[in-house]
């Protein structure tokens, strides 16, 4: 043990009980916060939102960013798909002059831009992962992750469906599923989701919470947009959960 | 009056500097049967002057130890004096005598600038440097002359301050000052009465800077150091080489040269490209090099991969894009929030490899447009860096010789530009505070 630490230094090998605790970040929206088992997002780890079209993951994305781009100095999109349209984020209030958009042009770029700026120490990175980027995210995925903890950077992952390599790689994964649309005098105006801790590796998995999802309808429009919480659903599942 | 704004720092000749362990004691700088080049304190107390022959200073000071010139050496220590102050200032000059220039036009903090100044200049030649601030590079240096070791001399008023000096301090040629001499012109309020026109048309074009410079109008420009750009190594082989381990020792040799000179220049190297004879490989890597081993790793990989077609002739590693190595570790530059500053420097390199439309920031344009690519405008990162407005002015020509854009042209991602962006964030967040509080958000916007 003494030769290791003479090597590689202190941090090399270290004991459980003085390992650094991991770091939270409030993410805003409580139902997540409460998922993790930390009251926040884990700080310098990969975190995945997973599910299929329209069930809210991206919502849910989009208010992790607006509240990214309140609290750090960077907060950054990476946008393989180019599908992201800052009109949605405007109901979440964000701070879009902290605010910077990557669209690289392959896959192979999104990797390189992911881990330079996650090195860097940018404060939180988006990553939007159409299925063919996800699947060939594989060689970068080991980099990233030891980037973002370097730098203590926040990185989400939003995919439809988690690859091996990423579930590997993250210590969050968030599987969200819709389970009812929301209707208001006949017209769509929402969505329920519920959302499964399907892997923690900060703290215990396995919890659910269920939340609402208000589409905007214009910017300023309808200021009951955004995200809600159904609180006494998220009791109920996690009194039969943990 | 007169902002003092030029600081000078005097040092030992660079000459002297380089042997730091000879400090203290008589020496003269000159080559065998040459003339003197410099000498130390103790060897001018003995009456060596530089410029007189080798033998004549070595009778006047038999005791002092005889140095061989070394121009390069003292070159090369300018340029880390130069390397090493350009994070104060973009205006830097450094001369070989042992003087050393800041403008601190601009600088925000110029006590941390002035202290770090002496810091790293005492580091450099090992010898405290007498410091003196003044409106412009004469006054300054003459200030500092009169300064302490380790302490400042500062000048508002530079006319009475130069007012009693010797006309010595104007640095004229023999027959210059001996015709002053002759005129009774003793002090450089003297020379200030008699005006340029009149002293030039004795002394010529010369005569007119000294009156000007007698009278604290400071004629004079700061030579400002530009950072190096480019650098390369190369070796010739004859008879040519074919092996490939070969190849591998010497390219191993020629990052270790180059690896040294980034050292010495405080650069890192973007872009690297090799050259076997017709051959050539480039790359323009993520992050600047600057250690022997990272070059190695990228041009190690491109020997072994490399198939000869004949045997090599020349080898050439070529650093054709440098930059500060100072930008690879920003937050130990920038105070408080550094990881931003390298995150844009991550995004710039992003743009430099994919191009500018990589990196956007989105601006609300139309938002209420039912048309989605109304509604917001997508401005390269690059392009919205630095507000117009909150960006200090840069320093006229007519004041400093070398402007501020020339300096910045080369790194425009200095850790200087990293400490400007900074204070213009600081000063946007502030202006953001002040419009939340009174309820004005959409104007700040526009």
């Amino acid at each position: 043990m003494d030769v290791i630490h003479l090597r590689f230094g202190e941090h090399a090998l270290a004991a459980v009980d003085r390992l650094p605790p991991v770091e939270a970040w409030p993410s805003g929206v409580g139902a997540v916060d409460r998922l993790t088992g930390i009251e926040g997002l884990p700080r310098g780890r990969i975190s995945v939102l997973s599910g299929h079209g329209s069930c809210g993951k991206t919502s849910l994305g989009l208010a992790l960013l607006a509240q990214a781009t309140r609290e750090f100095g960077a907060a950054i999109a990476i946008d393989p798909g180019r599908s992201f349209d800052p009109w949605a984020l405007l109901e979440f209030q964000p701070d879009l002059g902290a605010l910077t958009v990557v669209r690289p042009p392959d896959a192979d770029a999104v990797g390189e831009a992911a881990v330079a700026l996650a090195k860097a120490g940018a404060g939180f990175l988006l990553l939007s992962l159409p299925a063919r980027v996800a699947a060939a995210a594989e060689p970068w995925l080991p980099l990233l992750a030891v980037a973002a903890e370097r730098s203590n950077a926040l990185a989400v992952a939003l995919v439809e469906e988690t690859p091996r390599s990423l579930a590997h790689a993250s210590s969050l994964s968030l599987a969200v599923e819709r389970t009812t649309w929301k209707f208001e005098r006949g017209e769509l105006v929402g969505l329920r989701a519920r959302i499964t801790c399907v892997k923690n590796k900060v703290s215990l998995p396995g919890r659910m919470a269920e939340i609402e999802i208000n589409y905007p309808l214009g910017a300023g429009l309808y200021p009951e947009t955004g995200m809600g919480e159904v609180e006494q659903d998220w009791q109920e599942r996690e009194s039969a959960v943990v | 009056m007169a902002r003092a704004r030029v600081c000078c720092g005097l040092v030992p000749h660079l000459q002297l500097a380089l042997r730091p362990d000879l400090y203290g004691r008589p020496v003269i700088v000159a080559a065998w049967r040459e003339t003197v080049v410099c000498a130390s304190p103790e060897a001018l107390e003995a009456g060596v002057r530089p410029g007189m022959s080798q033998r004549q200073a070595q009778q006047l000071c038999p005791d002092a130890e005889l140095l061989e010139p070394d121009p390069a050496g003292a070159a090369r220590l300018a340029e880390r004096i130069a390397a090493a102050l350009y994070d104060l200032s973009p205006v830097v000059e450094v001369r070989v005598e042992g003087a050393a220039w800041i403008d601190l036009e601009g600088v925000v903090q110029e006590t941390l600038a002035l202290r770090e100044m002496r810091r790293r200049l005492r580091d450099a030649t090992g010898a405290e440097p007498r410091l003196g601030l003044a409106p412009g590079p004469f006054s300054a240096r003459a200030a500092a002359a009169r300064a302490r070791p380790g302490r400042l001399l500062s000048v508002n008023a530079a006319p009475g301050f130069l007012a009693p000096l010797p006309v010595g301090e104007l640095g004229l040629e023999p027959w210059q000052a001996e015709r002053l001499e002759l005129l009774g012109l003793r002090t450089l309020a003297d020379v200030a009465r008699i005006g340029p026109r009149q002293l030039e048309s004795q002394l010529g074009r010369e005569g007119r800077a000294a009156a000007l410079r007698a009278r604290g109008d400071e004629p004079d420009r700061l030579t400002a150091w530009v950072p190096p750009r480019s650098t390369s190594a190369h070796r010739q082989f004859e008879p040519p080489l074919e092996e490939r381990e070969a190849l591998l020792f010497v390219g191993r040799a020629l990052c270790d040269e180059l690896a040294l000179e980034l050292d010495l220049r405080g650069a890192g190297a973007k872009r690297v490209r090799m050259l076997l004879d017709g051959e050539e490989r480039e790359s323009l890597v993520r992050h600047p090099l600057s250690s022997a081993a990272e070059l190695f790793g990228l041009v190690g990989a491109w020997l072994r991969q490399w198939q000869p077609a004949e045997p090599v002739g020349r080898m050439e590693i070529e650093l054709p894009l440098l930059e500060p190595a100072g930008r690879r570790q920003l937050r130990l530059w920038v105070r408080g929030d550094g990881s931003e500053e390298e995150v844009q420097a991550a995004l710039e390199r992003l743009q430099e490899r994919h191009g500018a439309e990589v990196a956007l920031h989105p601006e609300p344009a139309l938002a209420g447009s039912p048309i989605p690519a109304q509604r917001f405008r997508w401005d390269p990162v690059g392009a919205i860096a630095v507000t117009p407005r909150l960006i200090r002015q840069a320093p006229q020509p007519a004041t400093t010789g070398a402007t501020l854009s020339r300096n910045l042209g080369a790194f425009d991602c200095s850790p200087r530009i990293a400490k400007v962006a900074t204070l213009n964030r600081q000063a946007a967040a502030a202006s953001r505070h002040a419009d939340e509080r009174h309820g004005i958000k959409a104007a700040r916007k526009e």
